[in-house]
């Protein structure tokens, strides 16, 4: 089956930090071997964000992929890890999250 | 896969389609694979399949702040083959040995193909697509695996919007250790391996627990919970943030010590429970496993024997329409009635409550872990105090502390929804 991984998929891995104990978010993001699309596959609707008080968007997503910027949200889509806990925890239907196109995202060797 | 490996070896002609470069890219799992299934299907799966470890030692841990209170078990019974059908591994190499199997008995895949919607013909199901021009594949049937996360389900209106109380989140790590630290660390010989889980304040004032696995010279170290306790109960807490305090806690600390983290992932888990499941059939649509909902929410923790089991019954059902050559949704209902026959909506249906329950009774996973946690300390505290003293001061903490109705009541509705 190796032959079916692209090519173009290449860990990002760093050794910097990588003790168990004291890893930042952003380090074990770095560990994720990811395809980065040019395109992204979240969009945001900010006309629903300016109402919504709640933002959950920007603590349930296990990447951080959430972020407020000026008073808006920003959607990092290149750290999504696919698990799809954003499009559930918008119940106000601002989040459209599509699976990323064939051959990019995440792959887990450990999952 | 299941479905596909049945269907193969019945001379149907299968396609599976995969989103990731290869079967399991995309899949995580917390890490015990429930095999009695797979192996009626794949009678070498003990002596060949790539898992990690066999489960031969299980604890059930409460922690209670910075304590804990543990119940460990390691039978020998769990310790000679079939191993209790419990495998500690990883999804990306099971799946890829799983489809290598499906793939000698005739089935096909496509990798790197994301469907984004299926095609319709007069109200039935007739193929999918990726939403590209020239790449719709037809077929008589399609047999939806889409996960937890399954969008496809939602667009074919079997079921509502996915609502956050139906779904928990998972996040896990794994831990690089040498494997005689491993070893040490967990008391383990050879393949034996350990499943630890951890409940109460593992995932604090949330419904869900830690888990740490031992794999060949890693760990899978991760927490679940609702998503709808995170939502409600945290003061905007990320689910990494409470992975940390897990490991943090003094009970898990030692047992990650010294070890590198080489990749962190993250899941749902459907919660759906037995009353919010979606229809499973349509003209020429079957759901099966996690976009099916189904999964045992309570202790057991069984999900890919769930699905093994619902993807043979999908492919029992398609055979059964493939020799009739009707498709129809009355076809395709034999589905539910095998799966209502069968261990999984039984066990769904036993557990039903199991989620509701907690979450109507939160002094179960907190002030009860707690008291209890406090009450063994003063019991086996060492001081000059005649024990029937001690006795004594505990039963009166005990009525200080408790309305004996109402935990009367309590134990009850433990004993019927989650044991």
């Amino acid at each position: 089956m190796g032959s079916l991984e692209k090519s173009g998929m290449k860990p990002e891995v760093t050794e910097k930090k990588m003790d168990a104990a004291a890893m930042s978010l952003e380090d074990k993001l770095f560990l994720v071997k990811t395809k980065k699309d040019t395109f992204s596959h979240i969009t945001v609707d900010k006309d629903i964000c300016s109402d919504c008080r709640d933002r959950v968007c920007l603590f349930v997503c296990p990447s951080g992929t959430y972020e407020e910027v000026d008073g808006e949200i920003e959607a990092a889509y290149e750290n999504c890890l696919e698990c799809g806990s954003c499009r559930v925890a918008c119940t106000g239907g601002a989040i459209t999250w599509k699976n990323p196109r064939g051959g990019f995202g995440v792959t887990y060797v450990n999952g | 896969m299941a479905c596909a490996f049945t269907l193969a070896r019945h001379g149907v002609e299968v396609l599976v389609i995969e989103r990731g470069a290869y079967p399991g890219a995309k899949n995580m799992f917390g890490g015990i694979f429930f095999s009695s299934i797979m192996e009626k299907m794949v009678p070498g799966f003990l002596d060949e399949a790539p898992w990690e470890r066999f489960v031969s030692k299980r604890k059930f841990s409460l922690l209670a702040g910075d304590s804990e209170l543990a119940f460990d078990m390691k039978p020998e019974a769990f310790n000679t083959a079939p191993y209790n059908h419990s495998f500690i591994g990883k999804r990306s190499r099971i799946d890829r040995w799983f489809f290598d199997k499906a793939n000698a008995a005739g089935a096909n895949i496509i990798c790197n193909y994301c469907v984004s919607d299926f095609l319709y013909e007069h109200g039935k199901v007739v193929g999918i697509t990726s939403g590209g021009d020239d790449d719709s594949l037809m077929a008589d049937v399609v047999v939806c695996a889409e996960g937890a996360n399954s969008i496809l389900a939602e667009k074919s209106g079997l079921r509502r919007k996915i609502e956050p109380i139906g779904r928990s989140i998972a996040v896990k790590e794994n831990i690089k250790l040498p494997r005689e630290a491993i070893e040490d660390r967990f008391g383990l010989t050879g393949r034996e391996g350990a499943a630890y889980e951890y409940f109460g304040s593992s995932v604090p004032g949330l419904l869900g627990n830690g888990f740490v696995y031992t794999n060949e010279d890693s760990l899978s170290v991760g927490v679940g919970f609702s998503l709808s306790d995170l939502i409600e109960k945290t003061d905007g807490k990320n689910p990494n943030d409470i992975l940390e305090g897990f490991k943090r806690h003094p009970s898990v600390a030692p047992l990650i010590r010294g070890g590198k983290t080489v990749e962190y992932m993250a899941h749902m888990i459907p919660s759906d429970g037995f009353g919010r499941l979606p229809t499973l059939f349509m003209d020429g649509l079957l759901i099966v496993g996690d976009a099916a909902g189904l999964l045992n929410t309570s202790f057991f923790h069984e999900g890919v024997n769930l699905a093994m089991a619902s993807g043979i019954f999908a492919a029992e059902t398609v055979l059964e329409a493939h020799q009739k050559n009707d498709y129809s949704s009355e076809t395709l209902s034999g589905y539910q009635d095998r799966l209502d026959n069968s261990f999984v909506m039984k066990d769904l249906r036993s557990c039903k409550n199991f989620v509701s329950f907690l979450h109507s009774h939160n002094n179960i996973i907190d002030e009860y872990p707690a008291l209890m946690n406090e009450l063994l300390v003063d019991y086996f505290r060492v001081s000059e105090k005649p024990k029937s003293q001690v006795k004594k001061e505990i039963f009166s903490k005990v009525r200080k502390n408790v309305n004996l109705t109402k935990a009367a009541a309590d134990m009850w509705g433990v004993w019927r929804n989650l044991v």
